[in-house]
């Protein structure tokens, strides 16, 4: 993102975060050089966090949001940010189109960048007016680019750029030639998986399965045996078949590959149901550390803690359902995402003074000069009583205010501008 | 990095990138969730000319909580405080929604300007002059707009002119007429208490009928 912000001081470390290479719409030129990008990236980000969607769920009145923007913004108002017509957590449907656009936008964007930069020294490079040293780099992009343009479709070998993210290659339904380059660089081992789906699957197992064959449960959408369809069926989907089903699946996937038997692992991981909240004030200490047990969550921290875990859990867990299967996280992720939640969390939290005595002591110093200061401006105020409220800006004109109008320090006025300032601030 | 963070960032990005809409932001210490906005005044209204800036502190909870802002330039406005600047604006507390930017607040801000609430008032004495005669009032923010905003002062064709003088004219800083602190100086008072009390009445336009000399020398003499 080029961008500098004016600054007196070049030094100072929040330069850092504004110069830290943050994707937004703006790193596409604006619409008058490249009709419609700006748009289209800047539509295809959530409106809170302002990244391309994660998860993205759908309100009644059409706004679509992250999945885990929405949810807490819910939490305190339970209504469409945009808006503001009245929605709950329970209103919210995922909305896997959008999904799919994004994915495939996710590695599209590099791309297009990479084309626009090679356009953009392409151009630099028919000038005529040539420097010395520009001349040099603008050769070696130019053979470069002459490489990677090689690259673009027609000739999937060459790979163009890193694959941006491990997650994108497990989509199912990404455009064909966008995939074929980020896919070069794997070797031909590797079977384009998209091809082959669970509805492929599906149809290998005929219409009618015989009793030891797999079935999809039409309820958790689980594998299970056709012949205990019937049971697992009757016990709400709760059977614990985590560790048959995986020996199960690398039975079926053994001739396929085994690149696709470890994502239908992760998938029957994860169960198909939203987790309910919680009112913790009904609940017992033990009753909650078995929640978090039951997540396998620590019950590190006191009860605030754990109430602060448990409902960040739900929320995570929650927003994780609305993402498309190919794009869910693991359990393990999720866990580790909210332990890193929890460490940011307590880093941004204020210290707790222990020994007040002690603190008062190492920070003498600061407090002597605080009792200074505001012992001078108060001398200030009695000396000024009457340019207070409305023309305390001194370092404006310091030599404009009119001395007559100061008049002597005086108690009455003074205390009048005290209650002058209480009604202001309402 | 961590969302709110890159929030700011992007907000920052975009204020950079709109040449249009006028609206500034800088950082102001070495932390990236202490900001100074400014826009200018909007046109057409007695804060036209005038370049405000506000100070922003954006909370832990950001987007989810409210930005705080209020104006360190002096405005003179019934939903601003004329002493702190604390600003008195639904989006900025109950009516927050987390698809609000720094820059569309800081539009909000603008157009707060445009459109005064006195029903709802941040500063009573401001409100209360407004109430009593807007002409007055405009004056009174004009005048206020060209000493601490920059603004270009009054317009002569209005006939009605201030001073345009280096010296702050206290009397049209309290958004008062000459003649009538002028009328109980004479009396004996101070000037500088002459011009406070008369301000707390809002001895201004209609009103000036309605208050006696004696009540004001009553109050003059407390």
């Amino acid at each position: 993102m080029p961008f500098g912000v004016s600054m007196s001081d070049d030094t100072n470390p929040a330069n850092d975060f504004l110069l830290a290479d943050v994707p937004d719409p703006t790193d596409f030129p604006p619409a008058v050089e490249a009709p419609g990008l700006r748009s289209i990236d800047g539509s295809f980000r959530c409106t809170i966090c302002g990244e391309l969607f994660d998860g993205p769920v759908t309100l009644p009145c059409g706004h679509c949001f992250c999945s885990g923007c929405i949810r807490p913004a819910m939490s305190l108002k339970q209504e469409c940010p945009s808006c503001r017509k009245g929605a709950n957590e329970g209103h919210l449907r995922p909305n896997p189109i959008v999904e799919e656009i994004i994915n495939g936008w996710k590695e599209a964007r590099p791309y297009i960048l990479s084309l626009m930069k090679q356009e953009v020294q392409r151009k630099m490079a028919d000038q005529p007016e040539v420097h010395a040293s520009p001349a040099k780099k603008r050769k070696r992009s130019q053979e470069r680019s002459s490489s990677e343009l090689g690259s673009v479709p027609g000739l999937p070998h060459t790979p163009i750029k890193p694959r941006p993210s491990g997650k994108m290659s497990r989509s199912p339904s990404k455009p064909k030639p966008v995939k074929y380059l980020s896919d070069g660089g794997a070797g031909p081992s590797r079977i384009p998986t998209s091809d082959v789906d669970e509805d492929d699957l599906e149809s290998t197992l005929g219409l009618n399965p015989k009793s030891d064959d797999l079935v999809k449960c039409p309820l958790c959408e689980k594998r299970v045996r056709y012949k205990n369809l019937n049971g697992h069926m009757d016990r709400s989907c709760k059977d614990h078949e985590a560790v048959s089903s995986s020996s199960q699946w690398s039975k079926i996937m053994a001739p396929k590959g085994s690149a696709k038997g470890k994502q239908k692992k992760k998938s029957s991981e994860m169960d198909e149901f939203p987790l309910p909240k919680a009112s913790y004030a009904t609940l017992k200490d033990k009753q909650l550390k078995e929640m978090l047990q039951e997540h396998d969550l620590p019950i590190t921290g006191d009860r605030p803690q754990w109430e602060q875990r448990h409902q960040r859990w739900v929320m995570m867990y929650n927003a994780n359902l609305d993402r498309s299967l190919a794009n869910r996280k693991t359990k393990a992720e999720l866990r580790r995402d909210i332990k890193k939640w929890e460490e940011d969390m307590s880093k941004k939290k204020k210290p707790v003074v222990e020994d007040l005595v002690k603190y008062q002591q190492t920070h003498k110093p600061e407090f002597d000069r605080l009792l200074k200061l505001a012992k001078r401006n108060k001398d200030k105020s009695v000396l000024e009583p009457n340019t207070a409220p409305l023309s305390s800006d001194n370092n404006h004109k310091p030599a404009s205010t009119d001395a007559s109008l100061v008049g002597p320090p005086s108690s009455m006025t003074a205390v009048d501008d005290v209650i002058d300032l209480n009604s202001d601030e309402e | 990095m961590d969302a709110r963070l890159r929030r700011v960032n992007k907000e920052i990005a975009d204020c950079k990138n709109d040449k249009t809409s006028n609206i500034r932001i800088e950082l102001i210490d070495e932390s990236p969730f202490h900001l100074k906005g400014s826009f200018p005044g909007p046109d057409g209204t007695p804060y036209e000319g005038g370049h405000f800036e506000v100070d922003i502190v954006i909370p832990e909870s950001y987007p989810f909580q409210p930005v705080k802002m209020k104006f360190i330039t002096k405005v003179y406005h019934p939903n601003i405080s004329s002493a702190s600047g604390a600003i008195c604006l639904d989006i900025l507390k109950d009516a927050w929604s987390p698809v609000l930017t720094l820059k569309s607040t800081l539009i909000s801000l603008q157009s707060l300007l445009c459109s005064p609430e006195p029903n709802d008032p941040q500063d009573a004495e401001v409100a209360k002059h407004y109430s009593t005669s807007k002409s007055s009032f405009e004056d009174t923010a004009i005048y206020w707009t060209q000493i601490y905003a920059g603004g270009p002062g009054p317009k002569e064709k209005k006939g009605k002119g201030l001073s345009r003088s280096d010296v702050r004219d206290e009397v049209a800083i309290a958004g008062l007429e000459k003649a009538h602190v002028d009328q109980f100086e004479a009396l004996g008072f101070q000037r500088s208490k002459v011009i406070d009390v008369l301000r707390r009445l809002n001895y201004r336009g209609a009103n000036v009928a309605q208050i006696t000399d004696d009540r004001v020398v009553e109050e003059l003499l407390k």
